[in-house]
């Protein structure tokens, strides 16, 4: 074990070097889109209603750039301009075009209002209108608009996140393992891409875990468990090509220390390379593990480890950063 | 649905490209945007043929709200926008002149300066007034101007409410932010250590009025000595002190300008260059004012012509490596603290006001516009009562113009006490506009995209 912790130690000193480079880059990297077209599906949604309309191409720009402001308003707690901008929309901006192009705007309109709710804190309304917006882009998919596909995972991931953000635990899992089925089998239908399908499941498996941190620390290990299980229970996951940190999380779930930090070792650069959550678990994992053993340089492990984690996660959740401290302090007691 | 150009965006011309041809710029002050359009484009834009422009072109303009919906008043939404921004607003904003005092005996001085230095009493008042307001937890951030007379005269007091204040902001768990106007004269010595590390006043405004030989005609001391030469060297020694650089303080030198100084800005922003503080403080060119009923304002240039100057200016300023932030004005949604509640100016007697050139001014000071004081809180104005804090409801009054005005959005109304005194504060960048924006294209060699504000 003492061997494994020296490989450790100084993988995490060469850590060091680059870091602070690398942590530039993983402080923006907050869960990306899953879609190599970093854009908002309205643009493959335009294309798709208003290819040879210019004038509704307009409208639909028009109503698009609505939602966005009202969007921005709420993400900046400006609910007086927020409410005011959504009765606007409601009022004025009418769902009375074209069959297509209006179950296209309501799938981006839905979304948009569920958001609001999320933030007043009506959590039901704002997963009625996401199902009601998976349920437009179903209907979207039978006019052969591929991109709805990848539209529906997006809203079902936001499902898991009002469900864990409003407390509802077991409809949250539940909703991940729906999420999760969906995602298989879409990685499925474009297996021919297989990359993207792991970029696919990268980018879901850290968004889901990144809200889990909003939940109650005694808890969030517990949340953490099932999401992940829920994952790896993907066939996309299995295979001998599949990423580093798919047996990671899987050491991880089983409690597998020895391997887990076989993994780590071998494979440390890649997986602190990829951003979101994955590196939290392993750091946080880590600190567990060295607080248990009698390995004479864990002080010092520790604290490397508290004190990059420290900095992803100040961007990230105050709790998690809770959870790091109170490991720290009960080492130091400890010790 | 039929859309239209916005009432609210302005054409410019572009720099002019290598072959010659010229392109357009056109500016939303709906939104701040900006961007290059060929002259082509802006002709469908005139003529409203907007489903002739490339799709890329439409998202930006219809995003710019450059293009909008027929239907829309756009300046009852703007106004509409202005009163719900303030609801919104997270942030509490207050200035304190804890003195009336004040070396200086500016010709342009509109304050009626007294010996009365804010008391234990009046600043636990403040104190306590302040508390109240931050027990509604939508606000997030405090942030205090500190005012006069002359601050300075009572550096004491402001950092025994500095300290207050800052505990304050720690136990609510919302950010703390200060700055102070200052005339410079003491802005030296030990307790700058003290005001910008433990105050965390971090923004400094200080006039001079060009070189001493029109400075110190306008802002002598009161025994008519000349004060430049101090307030200069104050700083001077500051900006170039690790105090200031560590702590990344802001300093703005403010110049308030008429006909009898204006041919001294250029020889000063010079001085400044060869001094080298082209990167360490920021410029401020300010038309003179009436302030009260002092009649400032005489020798003032109008306006238009002050536009036309500062554009010379800024361009001097520019070459000689001064930054100037804002030179297009992005989208204003209060016009000033006058119309946020939640705002208020104490001054050392504890009397309470909306705006800061009210306290120590005659005409100003015991007028319609006092809202009450700290001591009788029981007796204080309603804000409907208070003419100043109803800008937003009287700015609709064609007389002001402000509801025909293509740069309502980026200006809110201008100075609301101006208004009500019969004075025309529209801001110069309704006259030099244009001017600006190509300013700010040729700094940032703008491609056809949009232009930063």
């Amino acid at each position: 074990m003492n061997k494994q912790f020296e490989i450790i130690e100084n993988k995490l000193n060469g850590y060091e070097q680059f870091k602070s480079a690398e942590l530039d880059r993983i402080k923006k990297d907050k869960p990306a889109a899953s879609s190599s077209n970093a854009e908002h599906i309205f643009y493959d949604l335009i294309g798709f209603l208003a290819k040879d309309d210019k004038q509704l191409e307009v409208r639909l720009l028009y109503y698009f750039h609505a939602y966005q402001e009202c969007l921005s308003f709420c993400r900046a707690n400006s609910m007086t301009l927020a409410t005011a901008k959504l009765d606007f929309i409601e009022k004025n901006l009418l769902f009375d075009m074209d069959p297509k192009s209006n179950l296209g705007m309501e799938a981006i309109f839905f979304p948009m209002k569920a958001f609001y709710f999320h933030k007043i804190k009506k959590y039901d309304e704002a997963v009625q209108l996401l199902e009601q917006s998976i349920q437009r882009f179903d209907l979207l998919t039978q006019h052969k608009f591929l991109q709805a596909e990848d539209a529906m995972l997006e809203q079902e991931l936001n499902i898991c996140r009002v469900f864990l953000q409003s407390g509802k635990h077991s409809e949250a899992i539940a909703a991940v393992g729906k999420l999760t089925l969906h995602l298989d089998h879409n990685i499925k239908q474009k297996s021919a891409k297989e990359n993207a399908g792991h970029d696919a499941i990268h980018y879901f498996i850290n968004s889901v875990l990144h809200t889990c941190l909003g939940s109650e620390q005694k808890k969030m290990v517990g949340l953490f468990s099932e999401v992940i299980r829920n994952f790896l229970a993907m066939e996309a996951c299995g295979g001998k090509n599949a990423p580093a940190y798919y047996r990671l999380l899987e050491a991880w779930l089983k409690n597998q220390k020895e391997i887990f930090i076989f993994i780590l070792c071998s494979e440390m650069e890649t997986l602190f390379r990829s951003p979101g959550m994955v590196q939290l678990l392993l750091i946080a994992y880590l600190i567990v593990i060295t607080a248990e053993s009698d390995y004479p340089g864990k002080m010092e492990l520790c604290d490397l480890a508290a004190r990059y984690s420290k900095d992803v996660i100040r961007i990230e959740s105050e709790k998690f950063q809770k959870i790091l401290s109170a490991t720290i302090n009960q080492q130091k007691v400890l010790k | 649905m039929r859309f239209k150009q916005s009432f609210y965006s302005i054409f410019a011309d572009s720099p002019q490209k290598s072959d010659g041809s010229v392109e357009k710029i056109i500016y939303s002050t709906r939104t701040g945007m900006a961007m290059v359009i060929t002259t082509e484009q802006m002709e469908l834009i005139s003529k409203q043929s907007f489903f002739q422009l490339p799709s890329w072109l439409l998202d930006k303009l219809v995003q710019g709200k450059i293009i909008v919906p027929e239907f829309e008043n756009e300046f009852e939404t703007c106004l509409q926008e202005n009163k719900n921004f303030l609801d919104d607003s997270q942030t509490l904003s207050y200035t304190i002149q804890p003195t009336g005092n004040c070396q200086l005996g500016c010709n342009y001085c509109g304050q009626l300066h007294r010996n009365v230095t804010m008391s234990r009493k009046v600043m636990d008042d403040v104190y306590a007034r302040i508390e109240s307001f931050t027990t509604n937890r939508r606000f997030n951030h405090l942030d205090v101007t500190w005012y006069g007379g002359e601050p300075l005269m009572a550096a004491d007091e402001i950092i025994y409410l500095s300290d207050k204040l800052i505990k304050l902001s720690g136990e609510k768990k919302i950010r703390y932010t200060a700055d102070m106007i200052t005339n410079g004269f003491i802005l030296s010595g030990p307790k700058m250590i003290k005001l910008v590390e433990d105050c965390k006043i971090r923004a400094y405004q200080v006039t001079l009025d060009g070189l001493p030989e029109y400075h110190d005609q306008s802002r002598p001391t009161k025994q008519n000595r000349s004060s430049f030469q101090k307030i200069y060297s104050n700083i001077k020694e500051f900006v170039f002190s690790s105090l200031f650089t560590e702590h990344n303080v802001n300093l703005t030198i403010r110049l308030n300008i008429n006909r009898l100084n204006a041919d001294g800005v250029i020889p000063f922003i010079d001085f400044l260059h060869e001094e080298g503080l082209s990167d360490k403080v920021a410029l401020d060119f300010q038309g003179i004012v009436d302030w009260g009923s002092n009649q400032a304002s005489a020798k003032s240039f109008h306006i238009s012509e002050f536009a036309t100057k500062e554009i010379e200016w800024m361009v001097h300023g520019i070459n000689k490596g001064f930054d100037f932030d804002g030179l297009v004005p992005k989208r204003q949604y209060g016009v000033c603290m006058v119309v946020d509640k939640n705002s208020e100016v104490y001054d050392a007697t504890g009397n309470i006001y909306p705006c800061y050139e009210l306290p120590y001014t005659p005409g100003f000071e015991d007028g319609q516009n006092l809202v009450g004081n700290l001591s009788k809180l029981a007796e204080r104005k309603d804000d409907k009562d208070v003419p100043l804090r109803m800008w937003n409801e009287n700015v609709k009054d064609e007389k002001y113009g402000c509801n025909t005005c293509t740069y309502f959005p980026v200006c809110g109304g201008g100075c609301p006490k101006s208004w009500y005194a019969g004075s025309v504060p529209c801001p110069s960048f309704k006259f030099n506009m244009d001017q600006r924006i190509l300013i700010q294209a040729v700094r940032q060699a703008i491609k056809p995209q949009t232009l930063k504000p």
